[in-house]
């Protein structure tokens, strides 16, 4: 259905240049080589985001990151299990989609710990990662409040889910 | 920010590699996993050069003028700032379109496009504006109407009601995306742009 909305905006676009005609092949080359342009300015900010985290994954620091902060999440009553993808998903979309996997598999999709997962999982981003490659293509150096709000959301967002799939479960 | 962030993440790795001796698995795992990166920025880069191509495509077909005509009445309470800007604010609706119909693929390149638009309003300065801030926060909250994703991840781990976290989902996206408005519009005025020297 969705994907329909795009091919008829598509269409419209073809149909609109014809109609006045106006040069849309030229345009579309323009605008593909400014879009190509941003594309390899976001690659620098990407390598170092995914380089970063995977250092976190596979160095042990998310697990010592856990243990420090587990009076924190029992505090506003998240599943322990809960707790790595909570982390891990605003820096990465891949790595986060990995972890609900696994903890669906492991503590059954049905389960309150499933539900909290999975509820965190839809409702919120990948926020390092988003932040810093949308900054990426600007002439920003300074994003002012952006990750601090951006922060604020998700905690919100993860106390909110917590307390949702305690009271509907 | 950012820096103090990323500067930290290393530093806390490198320590803990060093302590738990695994530096091996970690060098590893850098160096393999740029192949994955390089991978993703190359399909995103193409992506991003296939939207921008359209949206100045639609541009010179003048749809532009036409999305920010139906749109703006619904943005201008996010972005008052960008009145007239005709292209900055399509790019911004289309986004938010593509978010809302969970066509992430989509999304992010749009929303590139749409940053890359608020750049060019913002003139150079190395202090983002207020409609970026949003713009880029409304990006990390998420706008999906179905998280398609997370309910077929549910279907496949054999989930009686894959469906069910559909309301808690809309419930939390809504909380969340209200506190990154909230917080962001109360900051903005609590940080305000500095007005250093525009460069030309």
């Amino acid at each position: 259905m969705a994907e329909y909305v795009i091919i008829c905006f598509l269409g419209l676009v073809a149909f609109l240049g014809i109609l006045g005609k106006k040069d849309i092949y030229q345009a579309f080359l323009k605008g593909a080589k400014e879009g190509l342009a941003s594309g390899v300015k976001i690659f620098a900010p990407i390598v170092a985001i995914m380089t970063a985290m995977r250092m976190l994954q596979s160095s042990g620091a998310l697990d010592f990151i856990l243990k420090l902060i587990s009076p924190f999440t029992n505090f506003i009553g998240m599943p322990s299990e809960v707790a790595p993808l909570a982390l891990m998903r605003p820096l990465s979309g891949s790595a986060s989609i990995a972890m609900l996997e696994d903890a669906l598999e492991r503590f059954g999709p049905d389960s309150l710990s499933g539900h909290i997962a999975s509820v965190i999982m839809g409702s919120t981003e990948t926020t390092f990662y988003i932040v810093s490659v949308y900054f990426g293509v600007t002439r920003v150096k300074n994003i002012r409040h952006t990750l601090v709000c951006a922060l604020l959301a998700d905690l919100t967002g993860i106390i909110t889910g917590i307390i949702v799939c305690k009271l509907l479960s | 920010m950012l820096n103090y962030i990323w500067a930290s993440m290393m530093l806390m790795s490198a320590v803990c590699a060093l302590l738990t001796g695994r530096g091996e698995l970690c060098l590893n795992s850098i160096l393999s996993g740029t192949k994955d990166t390089v991978n993703t920025v190359l399909v995103l880069a193409g992506l991003m050069a296939l939207w921008s191509g359209i949206m100045e495509a639609a541009k010179e077909a003048g749809l532009c003028g036409f999305i920010e005509k139906i749109t703006y009445p619904l943005l201008k309470f996010l972005f008052p700032e960008l009145k007239g800007k005709k292209e900055a604010l399509s790019a911004i609706a289309m986004n938010i379109t593509a978010n809302v119909l969970g066509l992430g693929n989509s999304a992010t390149p749009l929303g590139l496009e749409a940053m890359r638009r608020l750049d060019a309003e913002n003139k150079g300065r190395k202090e983002a504006s207020n409609s970026m801030c949003l713009f880029a926060l409304l990006n990390s909250a998420s706008l999906q109407i179905i998280p398609t994703t997370v309910i077929s991840l549910r279907a496949a781990a054999g989930s009686k009601d894959p469906g069910w976290v559909i309301l808690p989902i809309w419930i939390t996206s809504l909380s969340s995306l209200l506190m990154a408005v909230i917080s962001c519009k109360i900051l903005q005025g609590a940080i305000p742009e500095k007005g250093e020297k525009r460069r030309e």
